[in-house]
């Protein structure tokens, strides 16, 4: 039973199954096989599935499976091989970030709070890869950590009504994209061109979700306007 | 079809709600009483999950270009067809040209308008649930309540018998309400919170929303601020700094940063739904295995239950 924290009914259709420590790779190993899994199988008894920071919360039929036979069954889930191995290449993304003073509208005072230069505080983002910690908020929305420790600071005191579309920004020991233009308390620090998610009447094609990595790459406000254009609609 | 005469941003397509996205972010939507939302369906002997319309706070006026079965659950008040006084919650034939009109409400928030065979309306991620957070769903797929001149047509159907609600399942929405709540196991609040939450009532404020209730109590509860934002069950009760429940209705945001004492019921989700500001309720500790029991009872009886 090592390998699960605990599972508690929180609702009369809801599990939820604690992982552990949110930012440890542990945690993120069983959320990565724990949501392949459920990607891959089809599963009567699960309804939604929903996952943050070391939870996984699971919407059920509670007529077609049991507390106890949803814990041996995510063990026998854990037990099983990694599969991760030649697909390991797709799980790392990389998204190109303008980091302007235009788009980073929060640089100068991250500067100042960190005491590290604008260069640095750019360099600091981006030379190090993260992972997903967290899915949700909005669609699209991901929690990537862990962010270099000089960075960590708390979110805006008061959050801006509008954030608009791709920008990146940090708060905490995260970083994250903004999917949609939406109220927000992080630090902007720079903007991605295109956008992290698309829509079909059927499907969500979020680029970032539980198992993936991101890696940043610092383009010039050229390449931004070139690639923005190449992502228009015509 | 149904033409829309008269509406409000709190009328909307609803149908059981979105499932399947919350890793994304996507909110369930769905009616904010699944109850009622149910009993207008089960009535013409629909399938539960088919869409029909939540009427927020009346002010509601519609025509019926065609002959066809409706009903009409949940909220009550001034409700008439064709200007007569509707008797109460049920099902009733229409004839073309009748004019459905849902003025002020007296007792409860939100009402169901259903038709036999169902509206036909293009679902979008599985559900053609309105959700204005995520702009998904409703007429246009966009997330849009109803506005004057929507037309919305009916799914032709065979003629199947009325079914009466009997008298035991009508709710009536003016009494102080006693929420069953599934506590959790947490060490996220002070000793004495689950005492504190469980021997006072809470008056329901005007801060409602399809996202959630805020209540108000005389005492408050105090509890720690996680580091971390977890997944948030539909009809958690959030504790925010100020001490004083949040509620999570259906447009709940899929991760929350505040700690949570445990969930409604969904029955007793869908009656707090219907509780107006200043209307008080309190709350009773209530095992999971019976919440269970009651919950697969509803799924028997509906043939679906969300």
């Amino acid at each position: 039973m090592s390998d699960l924290k605990s599972i508690q009914w929180v609702s009369e259709d809801t599990i939820e199954v604690h992982l552990g420590d949110p930012v440890a790779s542990e945690t993120l190993e069983k959320v990565e096989r724990l949501s392949r899994w459920i990607q891959a199988t089809h599963l009567p008894w699960l309804i939604d599935y929903c996952y943050g920071f070391g939870l996984l919360s699971l919407v059920v039929r509670p007529d077609l499976i049991s507390a106890v036979q949803l814990n041996q069954t995510l063990h026998d889930v854990l037990k099983m091989p990694s599969q991760r191995s030649s697909d390991n290449e797709s799980d790392l993304i990389e998204i190109s970030v303008c980091y302007d003073p235009t788009f980073g509208i929060d640089l100068k005072s991250i500067s100042e709070r960190t005491q590290l230069s604008i260069d640095a505080v750019i360099e600091a983002h981006y030379s190090r890869d993260y992972r997903v910690l967290a899915t949700g908020f909005v669609p699209g929305f991901a929690y990537l950590g862990e962010t270099d420790p000089s960075l960590h600071l708390p979110r805006r005191d008061v959050p801006r009504t509008r954030i608009p579309v791709g920008s990146v920004a940090i708060a905490e020991n995260q970083t994250v994209i903004y999917p949609k233009q939406t109220p927000g308390g992080w630090h902007i620090i720079g903007r991605m061109p295109g956008s992290i998610v698309s829509f079909t009447d059927q499907s969500i094609h979020a680029q970032l979700s539980m198992g993936k990595s991101v890696r940043f790459r610092p383009i010039s406000l050229t390449e931004f306007q070139r690639l923005e254009a190449a992502h228009a609609p015509d | 079809m149904l033409r829309i005469k008269q509406s409000n941003p709190m009328h909307s397509v609803q149908d059981l709600g979105r499932y399947g996205f919350a890793s994304q972010g996507v909110a369930k939507a769905g009616p904010m009483d699944s109850v009622a939302a149910c009993w207008a369906n089960a009535c013409l002997g629909n399938a539960v999950t088919l869409p029909l319309l939540e009427i927020g706070g009346g002010g509601f006026v519609a025509e019926f270009t065609k002959d066809v079965n409706f009903a009409l659950t949940g909220a009550w008040g001034e409700m008439t067809l064709d200007g007569k006084p509707l008797p109460g919650p049920g099902a009733y034939p229409v004839s073309a040209g009748s004019v459905l009109r849902l003025g002020r409400f007296s007792s409860g928030m939100f009402s169901y308008v259903a038709v036999q065979g169902g509206f036909a309306i293009q679902p979008v991620l599985g559900s053609v649930s309105t959700c204005q957070r995520d702009s998904l769903g409703g007429l246009d797929g966009q997330g849009e309540s109803l506005s004057i001149d929507d037309t919305l047509p009916y799914q032709a159907s065979e003629h199947r018998p009325l079914n009466l609600i009997p008298r035991r399942y009508l709710d009536s929405y003016h009494q102080p309400l006693v929420c069953d709540v599934i506590l959790r196991e947490t060490d996220q609040f002070a000793s004495d919170a689950t005492e504190v939450f469980l021997n006072q009532g809470y008056k329901v404020t005007r801060e409602q929303s399809r996202m959630g209730y805020r209540l108000e109590g005389d005492l408050s509860i105090v509890a720690e601020r996680p580091r971390y934002s977890v997944p948030i069950p539909l009809g958690g009760i959030q504790v925010p700094p100020s001490g004083q429940p949040i509620v999570l209705m259906r447009d709940h945001q899929s991760l929350g940063g505040y700690p949570m004492l445990g969930t409604l019921t969904r029955k007793s989700l869908g009656q707090l739904a219907q509780r107006r500001a200043g209307q008080m309720v309190s709350f009773r500790a209530v095992s999971r295995e019976i919440a269970v029991q009651e919950f697969l009872q509803c799924r028997q009886f509906f043939g679906d239950f969300r």
